[in-house]
């Protein structure tokens, strides 16, 4: 499926994820966290459809869990006793809640994870690289451009051996590894030779001249500077909602949060629109394209 | 003023005592297309290399090469990147990025330029070439005639004067390697580009050059207009190498002007109108006395929703024949073969070897003297640092006395002409004697069975020539061989019986002389040639015999 957000420009991408992840990551507010995980799940459902969130959920929820039950098993600081442990070290409301928001912002981190790796592709990162670090950016092309075709030159030695009766999967472990030595070994001695002609290639179109530049795609639109400014403007009023302590969130000793003040509503709805910006994306090009479909 | 201008070039390698070049002139005019040809160690690669700094090889140098009048070595690495293109061999290994539009800019990036330039140009190519389709994709999903075409694309992005091309089409089937060359000719006629080509295909490249350059032993020994070149190569042995038109001209002693293509032999043929008939010696097929490998309704695709590759495949490989699959691409050659090999397995009909189920032979290590398997790309097969060891290594694991090892090894160094080879690395032998250093190895197993797939692939005729006596040779020892291939001329000379495979099925089969006169287009150019004449001649020896004896 077409991704609005995904098409963005990589700087607009990035400034997203710096934005959700930050606040995400450097304030724990249960309400903050709970806005960013469904937002995150959302737009997991958008890019890799329910299969694609369950397995991901699946691993997000089993560190929030762990987290929750370890903390409150290690940790004893808090004043809400809940119980005590055979150990005769008590359980408290404060460590459990703490367990479980830092498992929660893990959690939410994975899930926001799942979608960057659909989101910041390589070209995108190596166009935001590129910018500061031109060479690392294009080690980085390099790369990406080496590992399959190892791979595949491997399959293929692995094959044409099986072909002269060398099967690498068969026989002892002795002789597996042995074998399998062999193909490493031959294939090390491939990947130089390969490099030597790439960098030949690579002298030959000019590379190490002066004043290098870099080919991209991507263009600023008017569209993408309001998009920054609609996040900035968002983001902004939940950071300044948690300087003034307007938002805040005290674990210990005694858990503490800040009442539903419109203040604070204003900065959880501001965060969620904030969160939820892909997904927004996706719907009004979605309803846009429909009512010209239906137009014509 | 000449563009390029090679004046008294001697160069030797380090620690050689021979020199790679001597004593070369070369001038090239703008426009031009020359082809530089030679066997292998002639030096072409050497001289081409002195044509760029930067690939110029290090060693003792004497003479010099200029650019529009100037030394090469005074003209500024920006104006060489730009100005003079180069292609290279490998089309994979040329690739430095990861993404089709990244390599496309590969070299504007290192020029320079600024972003709305890189667009038009980048455009430009993708357009002239016909890349958009595959703009965004990543650059290994890309077969390996796009691959090279997407090098052209990139070097031709930088708006050279020269374009150099060493041997561009050695690894790439015969359908994508005409399309690449003929890509060049359009470059040249179309944009006057000059080209510098070294190449092996001379039957396709004759008719497009303007000029060809022939290196022996690092010496020019031609250089003039294809067709002078062509009547002076005839008694030489890079002969089998020219079109066959010409080949066939010159065998026969013609007169008057030398045919280059087929149109033009077929007009040059018009002479031996009318003339007797030679009678063909019948081809000795030898008679089948047992079926070695046989597919029976045999399908297969290798998605569960995929399209079927085989589409209930009927074959019949007689035992001690050499039996040629032929088709365009994507007719399922390759895959009939991975499955006669046990690399797939069809998921309805039967597969059986000499009449026993293929499923039956898998248990006892089917792959060891019953089949015999040589890979596509030779160089995958190897695995040590000379030819030698590489097959010491597989020898030392059969079941034999080291008495019968070592004959073994002799008889099989002896057919595949490997001796004097055995202590390089295969990585250094050339196209032809990695193929027959991988022939080795699948012959030292003594499979009963060989299984070849493309063996002419990058191949220049000599090599042909002489691949086909050993294919020949092994079949006089009762062994079978099964090759797919797109190179027809290979297949009449050599094989016995042809099967035409289209869309997963066999179109016909037939004994390869009949299989060749009854086809229109998929036969031989010398059968193109002489059709209206004598219809019964399918090669080149055919038609030179013919018109030897009407004369």
């Amino acid at each position: 499926m077409k991704d609005e957000f995904t098409r963005c420009h990589p700087g607009l991408n990035l400034m997203f994820y710096l934005f959700v992840m930050g606040i995400t990551v450097f304030y724990m507010h249960p309400v903050l966290l709970a806005v960013s995980g469904v937002a995150a799940s959302g737009y997991l459902v958008r890019l890799r459809g329910i299969r694609g969130l369950v397995r991901v959920f699946g691993l997000a929820l089993t560190v929030a869990v762990l987290s929750a039950v370890i903390n409150s098993m290690f940790s004893h600081q808090g004043m809400t006793i809940l119980g005590y442990l055979p150990t005769g070290n008590p359980v408290t409301l404060e460590s459990l809640m703490y367990g479980a928001c830092t498992g929660g912002m893990m959690g939410v981190v994975i899930l926001w994870c799942a979608t960057w790796t659909k989101v910041m592709t390589s070209d995108k990162l190596i166009y935001l690289f590129g910018k500061g670090f031109p060479a690392l950016s294009l080690l980085l092309s390099m790369v990406l451009r080496f590992l399959p075709q190892f791979s595949a030159q491997t399959k293929r030695v692995v094959a044409a051996q099986r072909c002269v009766g060398r099967d690498v999967g068969y026989g002892s472990i002795w002789q597996r590894l042995h074998k399998g030595v062999r193909v490493l070994s031959i294939l090390v001695t491939w990947s130089l030779e390969t490099s030597v002609d790439t960098a030949d290639s690579m002298k030959a179109r000019g590379y190490g001249l002066r004043g290098r530049t870099q080919y991209h795609q991507y263009r600023w639109d008017f569209r993408s500077s309001l998009l920054l400014a609609g996040m900035a403007g968002c983001g902004i009023v939940v950071l300044a909602g948690i300087m003034s302590r307007g938002l805040e969130m005290l674990y210990f000793p005694l858990w503490h949060m800040n009442d539903t003040t419109p203040f604070a509503c204003l900065c959880y709805g501001l965060y969620g629109v904030l969160c939820w910006i892909p997904w927004i994306l996706n719907m009004v090009e979605d309803w846009k394209w429909r009512y010209w479909m239906y137009k014509i | 003023m000449a563009l390029l201008d090679v004046q008294n070039l001697t160069f030797s390698y380090p620690e050689s005592s021979t020199p790679a070049l001597s004593g070369v002139n070369v001038r090239v005019e703008p426009g031009e297309f020359v082809v530089v040809c030679g066997g292998s160690g002639s030096g072409k690669s050497t001289l081409i290399r002195h044509l760029k700094s930067a690939l110029t090889p290090h060693g003792q140098r004497e003479g010099e090469v200029r650019y529009k009048g100037i030394p090469l070595s005074q003209v500024d690495l920006r104006t060489q990147a730009g100005e003079i293109g180069f292609v290279m061999q490998h089309p994979a290994q040329q690739l430095v990025t990861d993404q089709v539009w990244h390599e496309l800019a590969f070299g504007l990036e290192n020029l320079g330029l600024r972003l709305p330039d890189m667009h038009l140009r980048v455009a430009e190519m993708a357009s002239y070439f016909g890349l958009q389709t595959w703009f965004d994709r990543a650059v290994w999903e890309l077969s390996g005639g796009e691959q090279q075409m997407l090098n052209l694309a990139s070097v031709m992005a930088m708006h050279p004067e020269v374009l150099v091309l060493d041997e561009p089409t050695s690894q790439l089937d015969p359908m994508a390697a005409a399309e690449f060359l003929h890509t060049i000719h359009r470059l040249n006629q179309q944009l006057g580009l000059t080209v510098i080509l070294v190449e092996h295909r001379l039957d396709e490249v004759f008719p497009m050059a303007d000029r060809v350059v022939v290196l022996e032993r690092g010496k020019v020994l031609w250089n003039d207009s294809p067709r002078q070149v062509g009547q002076a190569m005839a008694n030489h042995s890079l002969a089998v190498c020219c079109p066959v038109p010409m080949q066939i001209f010159n065998r026969a002693q013609g007169e008057g002007m030398c045919p280059m293509t087929v149109k033009e032999g077929r007009m040059w043929m018009e002479q031996y109108r009318g003339a007797s008939q030679p009678a063909q010696s019948v081809s000795a097929t030898p008679s089948a006395q047992s079926v070695a490998l046989e597919a029976r309704e045999v399908w297969f695709r290798y998605d569960r929703h995929g399209a079927d590759i085989l589409q209930g495949l009927n074959l019949r490989v007689p035992q001690g024949q050499i039996y040629a699959l032929v088709g365009g691409n994507g007719g399922g050659k390759t895959t009939a073969l991975s499955l006669f090999s046990g690399e797939n397995r069809p998921y309805r009909g039967k597969i059986s070897i000499y009449e026993r189920n293929h499923d039956a032979c898998r248990g006892e290590k089917p792959y060891k003297n019953t089949l015999g398997v040589l890979p596509q790309n030779p160089q995958t097969l190897f695995v040590r640092d000379c030819v030698g060891d590489d097959l010491w290594e597989l020898l030392r694991d059969l079941p034999l006395s080291p008495k019968e090892q070592g004959q073994r090894l002799a008889q099989v160094v002896e057919q595949t002409q490997l001796e004097g080879l055995l202590d390089q690395h295969p990585y250094d032998l050339s196209g032809g004697e990695q193929q027959r250093a991988a022939l080795a190895k699948v012959l030292l197993l003594d499979p009963d069975i060989l299984l070849l797939d493309e063996p002419t692939k990058g191949l220049d005729g000599c090599y042909k020539q002489t691949l086909g006596h050993m294919l020949q040779d092994l079949t006089q020892r009762g062994k079978t061989i099964l090759m797919v291939s797109h190179d027809v001329e290979f297949c009449a000379c050599y094989a016995h019986t042809c099967g035409l495979l289209f869309r997963g099925r066999l179109v016909s089969e037939q004994p390869a002389r009949e299989f060749f006169l009854g086809n229109h287009f998929y036969t031989t150019a010398a059968n193109q040639m002489a059709r209206k004449v004598f219809p019964q001649a399918v090669t080149v020896e055919d038609v030179v015999k013919a018109c030897i004896q009407s004369k």
